[in-house]
């Protein structure tokens, strides 16, 4: 069986009280950055 | 079973899949307010004697239930993800000393008005329409980066100023290459051959703040996309005065920004016949439908003023005195005053 993918992170205690969240994010450089930019890109060259 | 219903058997049930060594270990139930108040269930398990633990969103897994699957499936698969994930190769003392962090220190730029609630927990600044938060760049590879948001108490522990973190910020962000393309050049990079035919030009002109402005040609049409090598965060070079002047050298004069996401922004020359009616309009419009909600920068467009050598909101631009009392005391990005609009704050 194919194993799913879930978003995770990291709560980390830096000290008494003091705790922060560690994330882990892939970079932006995906196919819905294009498409919402290609939207402008349309709507804009008829202005 | 009901979403509260089920976080909470979850939370009851979850140490009889757990491996012996989690006998002792506390499970809570978190709330975790993401960017643009975006609120999801964490499950977390903290082994007993561990500085580090998992937060495991289990919203998805409630979605999984409701579509008719197996509770028990579900916990299992629960204690899988968290038993199994991947740890952050990190030493946490580290991010107590700032003078190892201020170089890793980068800038979120939000909206503030929709980050109210969230910023009261975070370091932060306010400029304009924006608050800059600030994350640890904690590890980085091509695939993505490790970060941790800049909250309260970390500064408490640091023992510096949110001014100081605002100006190593700044300098840190400056050193993960700026980029300024044509907006053509930057859907290609990203769709690679996927956009071949579609009519864009085969020669790309690159990075154009490393060209001299002399050697640019912009056409009033012309669409720039400003954002950073890695394509994360970079709307917050809106707060780089050097490279918003840069970029009117390059256009030649004033330009509208767009704020199209969190990680880069779009610039116009502001020349021509151009209605910011349209342009707010297109903003509302792209953010409701296609940009993920975390990740939505702002509504409200921007505009450089090159005489004054500052962003601002475009709508106080075009009227401040008739726009004055929509503001605060952080209406300009920059903190400085149209004084050639007539209006001294």
């Amino acid at each position: 069986m194919m194993k799913r993918k879930y978003d995770m992170d990291y709560a980390a205690t830096v000290e008494k009280d003091v705790e922060i969240r560690i994330e882990k994010t892939s970079t932006t450089k995906d196919k819905a950055t294009a498409d919402y930019l290609k939207t402008y890109a349309d709507k804009l060259k008829n202005r | 079973m009901t979403k509260e219903e089920f976080n909470k058997k979850v939370q009851e049930e979850i140490k009889n899949y757990l491996p012996e060594e989690y006998a002792s270990a506390r499970v809570l139930i978190r709330e975790i307010v993401n960017c643009n108040e975006q609120k999801r269930t964490a499950l977390q398990i903290v082994k007993e004697g561990d500085n580090m633990a998992p937060n495991v969103y289990i919203d998805e897994f409630f979605d999984n239930y409701k579509k008719a699957e197996d509770f028990d499936r579900i916990l299992k698969e629960i204690a899988d993800v968290a038993t199994n994930a991947e740890r952050p190769d990190i030493d946490i003392n580290r991010l107590t000393n700032y003078d190892l962090m201020k170089d890793r220190l980068t800038i979120e730029l939000v909206d503030k008005n929709m980050n109210s609630e969230r910023l009261k927990e975070l370091a932060h600044t306010k400029h304009g329409d924006f608050a800059a938060t600030y994350r640890i760049i904690i590890s980085e590879t091509a695939e993505g980066r490790s970060t941790a948001l800049v909250n309260n108490s970390v500064v408490k522990q640091w023992g510096v100023t949110v001014e100081q973190i605002h100006q190593d910020a700044l300098k840190a962000d400056l050193l993960r290459e700026p980029e300024l393309y044509k907006m053509q050049d930057i859907i290609a990079d990203i769709m690679g051959s996927e956009f071949a035919g579609f009519g864009f030009p085969e020669e790309r002109e690159g990075n154009l703040l490393k060209k001299d402005p002399e050697d640019i040609e912009i056409d009033s049409k012309d669409m720039l996309v400003l954002t950073n090598k890695n394509r994360t965060n970079g709307a917050g070079l809106l707060l780089q005065e050097e490279i918003l002047k840069k970029v009117s050298d390059i256009i030649g004069g004033d330009y509208y920004v767009l704020p199209s996401s969190i990680h880069e922004t779009i610039i116009l020359p502001a020349e021509g016949d151009i209605e910011l009616d349209m342009l707010e309009e297109m903003v509302k419009e792209v953010n409701r439908e296609e940009v993920a909600p975390q990740e939505i920068l702002s509504n409200e467009v921007q505009y450089y003023d090159r005489d004054n050598a500052m962003l601002v909101n475009a709508r106080i631009h075009e009227n401040p005195v008739k726009n004055f009392d929509r503001g605060n005391d952080h209406l300009f990005a920059t903190g400085k005053r149209l004084k050639n609009k007539g209006l001294e704050l």
